[in-house]
């Protein structure tokens, strides 16, 4: 469904991204696991067209959308949930989902359909329709802002940190969403910190450190790679007898 | 007669002038808004509408209701035309380039106004008489009457685009979050260009409202734009209330300054307000979005 071929993004001196090559197939759930400032925010901002390829091509359903504008993209079938969740905050819940629809504006019809099929996922946008979203708690502004990118009825959807700045029984209550979304035949690509959880609902994940890909592979081998604990960490290994502690 | 009987007449030429730089305010919010750029040619616009509506009416011979509509018309596509030739190419640039290439905008437009329409002063006829109406004992121009009405119309007409329709909604959007609504679909350069447009022809409105009352002439949209950017600092930058408050705040003070001080100050005021506003309250009188209240 989407293939990138040898991706590299510079808006510096130094590439942000160097040579990044990934495949996402229809139906599936994968993962983009790094730890900061390994360009993983950056690479789901070139796919939606904010920030423009340096090299390589990007192709989604066969088609190249390389340096595509963003709402060319947006048309094609690509949404994203950015980090920070960005809502409209001085507008009420409904207008943000209609934002959503934006590229949609003339399809009355399909546009209510659309909001029918969310609100059973997303309850809270249907009970707070008319609050301005400023007013929302950040677990409800994270509803909104899927369910907002739902609006645009993407077939694949970018996911930037979905479980920041949330409490643990709301991330899961949104990765429950995310596997709902799934099973209707959404494509989701995630970026995460919280690797067990996104894990959890992926089949596949990808590493990426200092703008390079450094592993990919299913989400049980990713899950017990050396190269994803010394990325992120290590926290796991038994320190060594002649290790001795910082503190 | 004691300098008190003069305050009601003052007043109400205060209001007027207030409703005009209201209007000029309200244009540099649409702007700063959408694109954060402070728009030097605001008063341009407002100069462009009076001196394009005598070209038509005086030279061209149209009626004054149609010379007025292809002069707003027309003050729009220059808008557009600044947009996409000045602010549009200069996109990635800093604001502090945005600012200056307003300013060059501005000096051009003004100066092409000279050299196309004359530099004599010009005037517009009142929309209808010049016998000034009795209101509670005050004399009131009846062109003060369609200026006010005319400025609660458009007024009204303004907020209802931008918070009943899906295109004022998707300006808000892109203004309070570009990169949402960018990854939405919704387009911060068309948001930007249509922001252009709104801007100037609200300029061009205020500018024929308010060449029967004042003369125009090419270079006069200067202060004119100053004093409707002093209103918008006033009310509260980046605040559609902020603007339309702070312009009638600042042109009954600057009217009322007259009864007191010899009328030659009076442009002094309204910087001098501008002054006290920035260094005790920068954030203006509703507060702005766009700044705290810290100095700097």
């Amino acid at each position: 469904m989407l293939k990138i071929k040898k991706l590299t993004v510079q808006y510096g001196p130094l590439p942000a991204l160097y040579e990044i090559s990934l495949e996402i197939k229809q139906g599936e759930i994968v993962s983009l696991l790094g730890p900061n400032g390994a360009g993983k925010t950056t690479l789901l901002l070139t796919l939606s067209g904010i920030l423009k390829t340096t090299e390589g091509r990007i192709l989604f359903e066969g088609e190249d959308i390389t340096n595509l504008n963003p709402h060319q993209i947006v048309s094609k079938g690509i949404g994203h949930v950015p980090q920070g969740r960005h809502i409209f905050p001085t507008l009420s819940v409904t207008d943000n989902l209609m934002m959503g629809a934006y590229l949609h504006r003339n399809e009355k019809r399909e546009i209510k359909k659309q909001l029918e099929r969310i609100y059973p996922l997303l309850p809270v946008l249907k009970e707070r329709a008319h609050q301005r979203a400023g007013t929302l708690s950040g677990g409800e502004q994270q509803m909104l802002s899927i369910g907002r990118a739902m609006m645009g009825r993407p077939k694949l959807l970018l996911l930037d940190e979905p479980s920041l700045g949330l409490a643990p029984r709301l991330m899961d209550e949104v990765f429950a969403i995310f596997r709902k979304l799934n099973e209707r035949g959404l494509t989701l690509f995630i970026v995460e910190q919280e690797i067990h959880l996104s894990l959890s609902i992926s089949g596949r994940g990808y590493l990426l450190r200092n703008g390079r890909m450094i592993k990919e592979g299913s989400a049980s081998a990713l899950l017990e790679s050396r190269e994803l604990m010394i990325s992120l960490g290590g926290d796991d290994r038994q320190p060594e007898k002649d290790e001795t502690s910082l503190s | 007669m004691s300098t008190w009987t003069y305050i009601p007449q003052l007043l109400s030429s205060g209001i007027t002038i207030g409703a005009i730089y209201a209007l000029v305010a309200l244009g540099f919010v649409t702007i700063a808004r959408a694109s954060q750029i402070i728009n030097f040619a605001q008063g341009e616009f407002v100069m462009l509408g009076g001196v394009i509506t005598f070209f038509f009416l005086k030279v061209m011979n149209l009626p004054y209701p149609l010379a007025a509509f292809i002069a707003i018309l027309i003050v729009i596509l220059i808008g557009f035309v600044m947009h996409l030739s000045v602010v549009y190419p200069l996109r990635k640039a800093s604001i502090v380039i945005l600012l200056m290439a307003t300013l060059g905008a501005s000096i051009f437009l003004s100066s092409t106004s000279g050299l196309l329409f004359g530099t004599l002063p010009k005037t517009l006829p009142p929309f209808s008489g010049e016998r000034p109406l009795q209101l509670l004992g005050v004399s009131v121009l009846p062109q003060s009457v369609w200026v006010l009405i005319s400025t609660l119309i458009l007024l009204i007409f303004l907020y209802l685009l931008s918070h009943r329709t899906l295109l004022g909604k998707a300006m808000e959007a892109s203004s309070t979050d570009p990169l949402g609504a960018d990854l939405l679909g919704i387009s911060r350069n068309l948001m930007v260009f249509l922001a252009f447009g709104v801007s100037a022809g609200v300029g061009a409105f205020a500018g024929i409202l308010i060449t029967p009352v004042f003369f125009t002439s090419y270079s006069s949209g200067t202060l004119l734009g100053l004093k409707g950017f002093i209103a918008a600092v006033l009310g509260g930058w980046g605040k559609n209330s902020g603007a339309i408050l702070g312009g009638f705040v600042l042109g009954i003070v600057e009217s009322l300054s007259l009864a007191f001080i010899p009328a030659g100050y009076k442009d002094a005021i309204a910087f001098g307000i501008l002054l006290l506003i920035l260094h005790f309250r920068p954030k203006g009188i509703l507060g702005s979005p766009f700044m705290d209240s810290r100095r700097w």
